[in-house]
């Protein structure tokens, strides 16, 4: 092969730059030239790489808890009457020279019919009509732009009429003050202000502080635990496509979809100025399309985290209290449209509790039980699941196993404080049906599972080696969620994913199908997660896009898997 | 992102009608971004939290002037904050930029032979490449900080930068052979201190 092509052509084609005609003859040479394929998949390994390291550096980074919007809100507002002043300055300097035309069209009519008896006084009244409508405008933007509380006061919502599914939120009603609402509810003015604005306007929804019981043992789960059933469903991006995903769902005859919600981004800032924006949209779209949602509510917000630790990665928050109020206004927010709430993930983990040598089951159960009995005090019928715990090894500070730490769990009492116990057993290379001691595939490049052989490494052996010390601590009746499982599909996977390697299309097709199956005759299997959807689409190239089963053959096959 | 949109734009009218609830559900949606766009570009935590700020009250004080015919809200924001991000940044470093920082950032360099750089790109931590980057010339680094950060497209990255999407085009290019060439050298480097 002559003609190899030079690096600027194949940075060029990495980089998908060439012309259509220059990108055909660097294909055609590609096909033929093992060489130049060798070279340029030297360009785009670097490539991704270099796209990893900005996306890395760009997860990592968060901006302090001084940057708040109320650091710009007063000159915001300067700004914005000042606006709002050359407004109404114009309306007025229009309304004026609408008057002023009319004025003068109606001396001229009068010099016109000069010998009239009397210049009529009707006439000249309604000719103040523009400026008086201009006026009463002005009045009205200005009301809205300065929030000064009137005095004309009346609550028309009495406390007892506060549904108790909602106690801790109020919306607004004209003619309420901040005292006024302070006195119904007896709480300081100061807490009521410090949870909220300092101002406010009828329709806004205020956080009333009321202090949550918050005993250092937890009481006594409520009875009556909720029916938990075997059902299929996938992770899906909230961001992604909303009506497409539905669609999707429907196809693959499912009948759940899980999002992961991270509390940091609805409640950044404390004092509950959340931002549900978003979580509305997709929620009632899913919702009133008959899809079940479960939402895992993860990643404390800086404000909420002890001051000590480490803020590059996730953690759990200093005080459980704050993690139990978010999740149960999420549970009252949702009632009747999001079925099932997970309590964290993955908490075996040191990235997602707060750094190096912070994993701590007790702190964890903490969390557990305060979230449940929060969420069932506002809405009962909604599913707990805790936490699905990471497929993991005992590795230093970084990981603990998770049947160990599951063990830790039910001695520190977490029984009764979940409806479903949530799992991520995932497969890695392995099929689904495996047995994780005597696994053996000698033609993989991954060789983690034999090598090291540990029942994280098969969907089963988390499933079974679960179900075992829930048998064991007398909780039989309590069916495992699996929240997250799959198998990934990648030629060139990120560090850490080499096991992708050894997968194909048709074996992920394949396992997901098997898993399924098998879950499905269980009878202790709750609703099952594939993980995931549509990442593939709305974040390519990353790892998440290595489990993401749109438009891959395990689409069809779960399309066609008997349900 | 279709629902995101509509979403901003609903939140725009309610902000430029008067409703400052809206202003905050603005800020708050785009505040770890504009932050995170910042420091990514200026790599100096606190610079960049003033510029954020800086660039998303100036974005909300003027929102009368967006046109979603023209552009994204997103694309005007970090428009916005690449646009300070550069005075910051040439209030700060110019005066003190080393004359090696001139030479290192212009002209192309030849491409050096396949091989080393296989194993330095193998090798090469996210953090390395991070460095490599911060090693970069500013333009390229807009450039690909651009590229990737939001993955924007090349007309989007000329849009934001002032440039033609050919210069936004090639600044990417000069850049990832730029980081290529670094990344070889920091290896070899490596390799002949092993060997002593």
């Amino acid at each position: 092969m002559s003609n190899h092509l030079t690096d600027e052509q194949l940075v060029n084609y990495a980089y998908r730059t060439l012309a259509d005609t220059q990108r055909e003859m660097a294909d055609f040479h590609l096909a033929r030239c093992p060489q130049c394929r060798a070279r340029l998949a030297e360009h785009e390994a670097l490539q991704r790489r270099i796209r990893y390291s900005i996306m890395d550096r760009r997860r990592q980074t968060s901006p302090s808890a001084q940057m708040t919007f109320a650091a710009i809100a007063p000159g915001l507002k300067r700004s914005r009457r000042l606006i709002m002043f050359w407004k109404q300055s114009n309306q007025l300097l229009y309304g004026a020279i609408t008057l002023a035309i009319l004025v003068i069209l109606a001396l001229g009519l009068i010099v016109f019919f000069g010998n009239l008896s009397q210049p009529s006084a009707g006439t000249m009244e309604s000719k103040d009509e523009p400026l008086a409508t201009s006026t009463s405008t002005a009045a009205t933007s200005q009301s809205t732009d300065t929030p000064a509380p009137t005095a004309t006061i009346s609550v028309p919502t009495s406390q007892a009429q506060i549904s108790a599914a909602e106690p801790i939120t109020y919306i607004v009603q004209p003619g309420d003050t901040l005292e006024l609402i302070a006195e119904k509810f007896g709480i300081p003015l100061a807490d009521l202000i410090r949870a909220n604005q300092d101002f406010i306007q009828a329709g806004q929804e205020l956080i009333i502080p009321v202090e949550k019981p918050t005993p250092s043992t937890a009481p006594p789960p409520p009875t009556g635990k909720i029916d938990v059933t075997f059902g299929y469903g996938v992770q899906a991006d909230p961001r992604g496509d909303t009506q497409a995903n539905i669609e999707h769902i429907k196809t693959l005859g499912f009948g759940w979809v899980k999002f992961q919600m991270p509390w940091k981004e609805v409640g950044p800032a404390p004092g509950g100025n959340y931002i549900w924006m978003m979580w509305d949209e997709a929620i009632d779209a899913y919702a009133s399309n008959d899809v079940k949602i479960m939402l895992s509510i993860v990643k404390a917000p800086d404000w909420a985290r002890p001051a000590d630790d480490d803020k590059s990665v996730d953690g759990l928050p200093a005080n459980p209290a704050n993690y139990a109020n978010f999740v149960a206004q999420v549970a009252a927010r949702y009632q009747g449209k999001v079925q099932a709430i997970e309590i964290w993930k993955e908490q075996n983990l040191w990235y997602v509790t707060g750094g190096k040598g912070r994993i701590d089951p007790a702190a964890y159960v903490q969390l557990l039980q305060q979230a449940y009995l929060a969420i069932k005090s506002v809405n009962r019928d909604m599913m707990v699941i805790s936490g699905g715990l990471s497929p993991a090894g005992n590795v230093g500070d970084l990981a603990t196993d998770d049947i160990e730490y599951l063990k830790q769990m039910y001695e520190l009492g977490a029984k009764g404080y979940f409806d479903a116990l949530g799992a991520h057993p995932s497969g890695y290379n392995c099929p689904a049906l495996a047995d994780w001691e005597t696994v053996e595939d000698s033609t993989v490049s991954f060789d983690g599972p034999f090598r090291a052989r540990h029942h994280s490494w098969c969907f089963l052996g988390t499933m079974e080696g679960y179900r075992e010390v829930m048998v064991a601590n007398g909780d039989g009746d309590t069916p495992i969620a699996p929240t997250e499982f799959g198998w990934g599909v990648s030629s060139i996977p990120e560090p850490g994913y080499e096991y992708t390697r050894d997968n194909t299309y048709k074996e992920q097709a394949q396992w997901i199908v098997e898993a399924y199956q098998w879950a499905k005759e269980q009878g202790w299997v709750g609703p099952m997660l594939l993980w995931n959807l549509d990442y593939g689409v709305t974040a390519p190239g990353t790892e998440l896009g290595y489990f993401s089963i749109l438009n891959t053959p395990a689409y069809e096959a779960l399309v066609n898997m008997p349900k | 992102m279709g629902t995101d949109m509509s979403n901003i734009n609903a939140l725009i009218q309610r902000w430029q009608a008067g409703d400052e609830r809206a202003a905050e559900a603005i800020y708050n949606q785009y505040r770890d971004a504009t932050f995170g766009l910042a420091y990514t570009l200026l790599d100096h935590p606190a610079d960049a939290e003033e510029v954020a700020q800086d660039a998303l009250t100036y974005a909300l004080t003027h929102i009368n002037r967006f046109d979603p015919e023209k552009a994204g809200f997103t694309t005007w924001l970090h428009t916005i904050t690449v646009s300070r991000c550069r005075n910051k940044r040439r209030r700060r470093y110019l005066p003190g930029l080393s004359l090696m920082a001139w030479l290192k950032g212009g002209g192309d360099a030849p491409d050096p032979a396949p091989g080393p750089e296989g194993r330095a790109i193998q090798k090469a931590t996210s953090d390395e490449i991070w460095a490599a980057i911060q090693t970069l010339s500013y333009p390229l680094r807009e450039a690909i900080l651009l590229r990737y950060w939001a993955d924007y497209t090349y007309q989007e990255i000329g849009e934001i930068l002032g440039c033609s999407m050919r210069t936004a085009q090639s600044r990417v290019r000069s850049a990832h052979k730029r980081l290529r060439a670094t990344l070889a050298e920091d290896d070899w480097i490596k390799l002949e201190e092993e060997l002593q």
